[in-house]
């Protein structure tokens, strides 16, 4: 009976991760357009250092879908 | 706080759609807080003075030297990129230089540059910073040159044109299939990039980089020199750059002289005046001759000037007119 206990609770903790994988990595692919990831502390550290810079670009035009995204 | 997801970058034809700290294809602009920024303005990792001829632009103030600029980065990945150190990397990891356009203009003159280069990447991808460097370079009387890929959308290629005197534009091949599987780029909108240019009075000179077994087929050169001959005229002058082995290409031999001096013959056979070897000692492949008399116009040894036999934009002994920028 105990083991019987054990391993329902290791299944329920297995699901459990496996929901939190699903959900975080569709919340993922949905805030995540064509781009890569960048190390955004590692920028502005190198912007304080003046290695870079910070500085608005032109032609940029927010919008809501991917679907006019990057061509392949 | 910006409500949409996403930014698109309508610079390039890639058009990147960037969420929230995310980077384009061309490394340099991001997503930062809802906003699409650069991070090279004013950042160069390369900064040279460099003979002219070394862009190559051979019919633009010859002899003179240009202010050379570049940032990391770049919007086309070519597997023999002849800078991939600097073109494929992040602007995080090169050595960069605080270079304000006020400053570049001004170093110009105290090296008594007559031009600035944006080159060695792409100007594409440090823009804004080559725009306003340019625009400070004009009131100043110093030229502005791109030496390019030209795989940028029309609208800010005209804005940037606009303020340009010479370019130097790379057509790596007239093939899609070449700019896809070398390069993750299109012919297309390079070729509408060199039109643009032409028609709006830039200085044009068309560079193709020949690859061994890769873009060498006489026809695909035969179709190259039609292009440009029909587009761009017979007086574009035409560079074929020989390629030595680098980045992801180190297999392939350096381009045989022959092969050079074949597409070369092919170009003038074809009707264009003024085609050039480079990267290469070719006797006379460097030299202009003028188109009316045959006579040498312009000498060259590698990336040295000799005699010049252009007065005011013209052959000395024919008065011929040489497409160019003379003075």
């Amino acid at each position: 009976m105990k083991d019987s206990w054990k391993f329902a609770g290791i299944a329920v903790a297995t699901l459990a991760l496996i929901a939190a994988l699903v959900i975080s990595g569709q919340r993922k692919e949905t805030l995540s357009g064509t781009g890569t990831r960048v190390d955004v502390k590692r920028v502005e550290k190198l912007v304080s250092e003046g290695r870079l810079t910070i500085k608005p670009a032109e032609f940029g035009k927010p919008v809501d879908s991917l679907e006019e995204g990057e061509t392949p | 706080m910006n409500k949409h997801k996403y930014i698109k970058c309508e610079l390039c034809p890639r058009n990147c759609v960037l969420g929230e700290n995310e980077r384009g294809n061309c490394r340099s602009r991001i997503n930062y807080k809802g906003e699409l920024v650069t991070l090279v303005y004013g950042k160069p990792c390369t900064v040279h003075k460099d003979p002219v001829e070394k862009k190559p632009m051979f019919h633009f103030l010859p002899g003179s030297h240009a202010f050379s600029i570049a940032t990391a980065g770049c919007n086309l990945h070519c597997k023999f990129c002849q800078n991939w150190e600097i073109s494929q990397i992040n602007p995080e990891d090169t050595r960069n230089d605080d270079l304000q356009p006020e400053k570049a203009v001004e170093y110009s003159k105290q090296a008594e540059c007559r031009s600035i280069a944006y080159t060695y990447s792409d100007p594409i991808i440090f823009y804004e910073y080559t725009y306003d460097t340019s625009v400070l370079a004009r009131n100043a009387g110093i030229k502005n040159i791109l030496v390019t890929a030209g795989f940028i959308n029309e609208k800010p290629w005209r804005k940037l044109c606009a303020v340009t005197d010479g370019a130097n534009i790379d057509i790596k091949a007239m093939s899609e299939d070449y700019y896809r599987d070398l390069c993750g780029g299109q012919l297309e909108p390079v070729l509408k990039a060199c039109k643009i240019a032409n028609e709006m009075g830039v200085a044009v000179e068309v560079t193709n980089l020949i690859v061994p077994t890769m873009n060498d087929n006489p026809e695909m050169i035969k179709r190259l020199c039609e292009w440009t001959l029909k587009n761009l005229g017979p007086d574009c002058p035409l560079h074929f750059s020989r390629f030595f082995p680098l980045y992801q290409m180190r297999s392939l031999p350096p381009t045989p002289s022959e092969t050079l001096i074949q597409a070369r013959e092919t170009a003038l056979n074809q009707g264009l005046h003024y085609v050039y070897v480079g990267n290469v000692e070719v006797p006379d492949g460097a030299n202009t001759y003028c188109p009316g008399c045959k006579k040498l116009l312009v000498s060259r040894q590698g990336y040295f000037v000799g005699e010049v036999n252009i007065e005011e934009g013209k052959c000395r002994f024919c008065g011929y007119k040489i497409k160019g920028v003379w003075s």
